[in-house]
């Protein structure tokens, strides 16, 4: 159990040993300018998205013959500023991203808490359903599902949340089947703490790192995800632009004009990158074996 | 020992995957479409692509004409005995690829087929004003309808393929759609699902004999690699060829463009509710869309603007109609006069299989978007898109049909309350319909399609746009004219000197 200073003085802890990593650097340095510039970008410019200039169709970055700094990473084919809808992709991918995150997270831990603590028939129940949903290919399940609700921002972070709470429910449960056994949670039961309470304060918080690392992983996931969902037209819905779909209308055009797929791309892999970086020093950093300091 | 065969097996698969193509033959011709067929019965699928494949194992009894005329086939002669019948004589010694010969039984046994319950033919509905063929003797026989029909023989020239009665009734209907025996000027050899449709050139065809002796058709659903598959030489025609990569093509110095069917393009209305069962709002819509900006910046201009309904390049277009002007401003009065001073919102829907129609529909709703109607676009999978449309599930909708010359084709099918009342049903258009088609002079008729066509215009069930003329790409080393009503007759094709 931890508590106040203790529980202060192990984060501390860990920041410092991500900060050692210089990978971890770089992809959290790298994720909060992303983050920042998603979040920020209103503030220098007003320009719309969805605003066509048709007959500037198809117009180059501003650094190849026939750009202009008025569209800095050139125009798609309909006009429409690159940079501007990369940006406003940036929106949809990232809170997409992390929104899914948190409902697989949420009831995964959720799933895998009360499977692992209470076990018997409820941990079969659940542990049966989790396998069924990891015989069934995922890409396959989000686009039924999508095909059946119609493609719509809270669909698809539903979905796309739903599918992937196995992973977390499985970690989760695997974690609270070696702490239920630890003394301090037989303590609190001798003492007649109602399970609710022990689940909540006592094996919660333990199982937390595990998920944290999971997490971050899964997030460059469902952004991967979520620009797949989109190429194939199954994502958000147009013509909210996305990344994903930004590749997908710049296929077509792939020969004529590489900075349509070229551009996003690039975005999808910066913040994949950057993410897994951060998800990869988290790990490290979490893992006391690896952090090398006495316990 | 395993490892090692295991090892040399992965290395063979690899070779054969990665093999050249091998040197092409120059007695075969290979086209290349945008997907392979469904099934090789022509009777049994519309799909453009499929038929395309169809028509060169199967001859219908006269070869429809881009003017909307016929000439002969497998008929050589025919006479008009009143306003209702036709008598034909086939040709003589004519015989199916198995031996089976070509005979007026045949073509009862083909017509009653194509019509039947059990084959439920797309194509039906297209001869259903003939009430059967009548046997005179091996090689006349008489076909007659329930009341005059003027394009009576067109629609037999496009639609009445002939099949061998005594091989389809031994193999069944299933069967005959994998391995057909037509009467076409080539016969099937093999089709290796998801690879190719080979074809050989039948020796005893009656009409002029192919330049090909073979004839290969791939589907490729990339069109980067349909184009590639030209340029390298592997392909001799290839289909879908989007407007932005002409320019490259004829550049390449390699191969020429010849006419395919048009796309006419239109955007329906659901006229049974509001706010489009307001004649003004429709108009509105009308004016509302710049088709002139989308044709110059998506289809470099090379685009037909609609008038009316009948498409510039078919019979019976009203040659005073204007196009519907771009005026926003018109569009904003017209929308404050039905009572929409602020606009309203509203869905278009899109099959998401149409070439180019992302950008399309993007670019039509951004100009709705400037006389104040919010379009929420629905993009929709083929399958989705028709069963959402025959329930009468959409507001607006983006659809197209090929412009043919014979405006019943498409009119009847898509106007008259018989055919299709989904979303718009009028009484006179009705009437004008039949009377367009049984009426026999053709001047007479062009009134009456004139007046079809200026009617709708006003009352605008569509928002009219535009003609894509598709086309054909075709090397250089070969000599083939695409036809504008027509599918892949590849008998026609010849290698150039």
């Amino acid at each position: 159990m931890l508590e106040g200073a203790e529980s202060l003085r192990l984060w501390g802890e860990t920041l410092r040993a991500l900060g050692r990593s210089p990978g971890a650097v770089i992809g959290g340095g790298l994720l909060l300018a992303i983050l920042a510039t998603s979040l920020l970008f209103p503030w220098f410019t007003a320009a719309d998205p969805l605003a066509q200039d048709l007959l500037a169709r198809l117009t180059p970055p501003c650094w190849q013959e026939g750009g202009s700094l008025a569209h800095p990473l050139g125009t798609d084919n309909l006009g429409r500023d690159v940079l501007v809808r990369i940006l406003h992709g940036s929106r949809v991918s990232l809170f997409v991203g992390f929104a899914a995150v948190l409902v697989a997270c949420g009831s995964g831990i959720l799933l895998g808490l009360l499977s692992g603590y209470y076990g018997g028939r409820l941990d079969s129940l659940i542990m049966r359903v989790a396998d069924v949903f990891m015989a069934y290919p995922f890409m396959l399940l989000t686009i039924s599902v999508i095909a059946v609700l119609g493609n719509s921002i809270l669909n698809l972070i539903l979905v796309l949340g739903l599918s992937d709470w196995v992973t977390y429910a499985r970690t989760v449960r695997g974690s609270v089947l070696s702490i239920k056994e630890k003394e301090f949670v037989t303590a609190a039961r001798s003492v007649g703490t109602p399970n609710r309470v022990i689940l909540r304060r006592h094996i919660f918080p333990n199982v937390l790192s595990p998920v944290l690392v999971l997490g971050t992983v899964r997030v460059a996931n469902i952004i991967i995800w979520e620009s797949g969902l989109s190429f194939l037209g199954m994502g958000v819905p147009p013509p909210m632009p996305t990344w994903g779909r930004m590749l997908a209308e710049g296929r077509v055009y792939i020969t004529d004009a590489w900075w349509l797929v070229t551009l996003p791309g690039l975005a999808i892999m910066l913040t994949i990158l950057a993410i897994n970086l951060l998800g990869d020093g988290l790990r490290d950093a979490l893992d006391p074996r690896l952090r090398n300091i006495p316990r | 020992m395993r490892k090692t065969a295991i090892i040399l097996a992965v290395l063979w698969a690899a070779a054969l995957a990665v093999q050249p193509a091998a040197a092409k033959d120059p007695d075969t011709l290979v086209v290349v479409q945008e997907a392979e067929p469904v099934g090789l019965d022509i009777m049994q699928s519309s799909i453009q692509t499929t038929m395309s494949v169809g028509y060169n194992l199967h001859d219908t009894i006269l070869k429809p004409q881009e003017d909307a005329t016929v000439k002969p086939g497998l008929v050589e002669k025919w006479e008009k005995l009143n306003d209702l019948t036709w008598k034909f004589t086939l040709v003589k010694g004519a015989t199916f690829h198995n031996g089976e010969p070509i005979d007026a039984a045949a073509v009862k046994f083909s017509f009653e087929r194509l019509m039947g319950d059990a084959l439920k033919s797309p194509h039906r509905g297209k001869l259903n004003l003939f009430k059967g063929v009548e046997v005179i003797d091996e090689r006349t026989f008489t076909m007659s309808t329930s009341e005059p029909y003027a394009p009576g023989l067109y629609m037999l020239a496009q639609y009445l393929f002939i099949v061998p009665p005594k091989y389809v009734q031994q193999v069944g209907d299933a069967e005959y759609n994998l391995k057909p025996v037509g009467c076409g000027p080539y016969r099937l050899e093999r089709w290796v699902k998801g690879q190719e449709v080979v074809m050989t050139a039948y020796e005893k065809y009656y009409g002029p004999k192919p330049a090909y002796k073979r004839l290969i058709f791939r589907g490729v659903p990339e069109e980067a690699s349909r184009i590639a598959a030209l340029l390298t030489g592997e392909a001799d025609v290839v289909s879908g060829i989007p407007m932005h990569q002409r320019p490259k093509i004829l550049a390449s110095g390699k191969a020429y463009l010849t006419d395919q069917m048009g796309s006419m393009n239109y955007l329906g209305l659901n006229t049974y509710e509001k706010p489009f069962n307001d004649v003004r709002v429709r108009q509105a819509v009308n004016h509302g869309v710049n088709r002139e900006l989308i044709n110059q910046a998506l289809f470099q201009g090379k685009a037909i603007l609609c008038r009316g309904p009948i498409s510039p390049r078919t019979f019976g277009a009203d040659p005073t109609l204007k196009p519907y002007p771009y005026d926003p401003e018109k569009a904003k009065k017209l929308l404050a006069e039905a009572g929409y001073p602020n606009g309203f919102e509203a869905r278009l829907a899109y099959g998401t299989y149409m070439p180019q129609i992302q950008e399309q529909a993007e670019a039509i709703a951004a100009d709705l978007g400037k006389i104040g109607i919010r379009v929420k676009l629905e993009p929709y999978e083929r399958a989705v898109m028709w069963e959402r449309y025959k329930n009468r599930q959409h507001q607006m909708f983006i659809y197209f049909w090929d412009d043919a010359p014979e405006p019943d084709r498409y009119m009847y099918s898509l106007f008259h309350s018989k055919s299709r009342d989904y979303y718009y049903k009028n009484e006179t258009v009705d009437r004008l319909l039949e009377k367009g088609r049984t009426t026999l002079d053709p001047a007479e008729r062009a009134k009456v399609y004139h007046q079809i066509d200026r009617f709708l215009y006003e009352d605008a069930p569509w928002v009219y746009l535009y003609v894509i003329p598709e086309v054909y790409a075709v090397s250089n080393a070969v000599e083939y004219k695409g036809l504008r009503d027509g599918y892949l007759i590849m008998s026609t094709a010849r290698p150039r000197k």
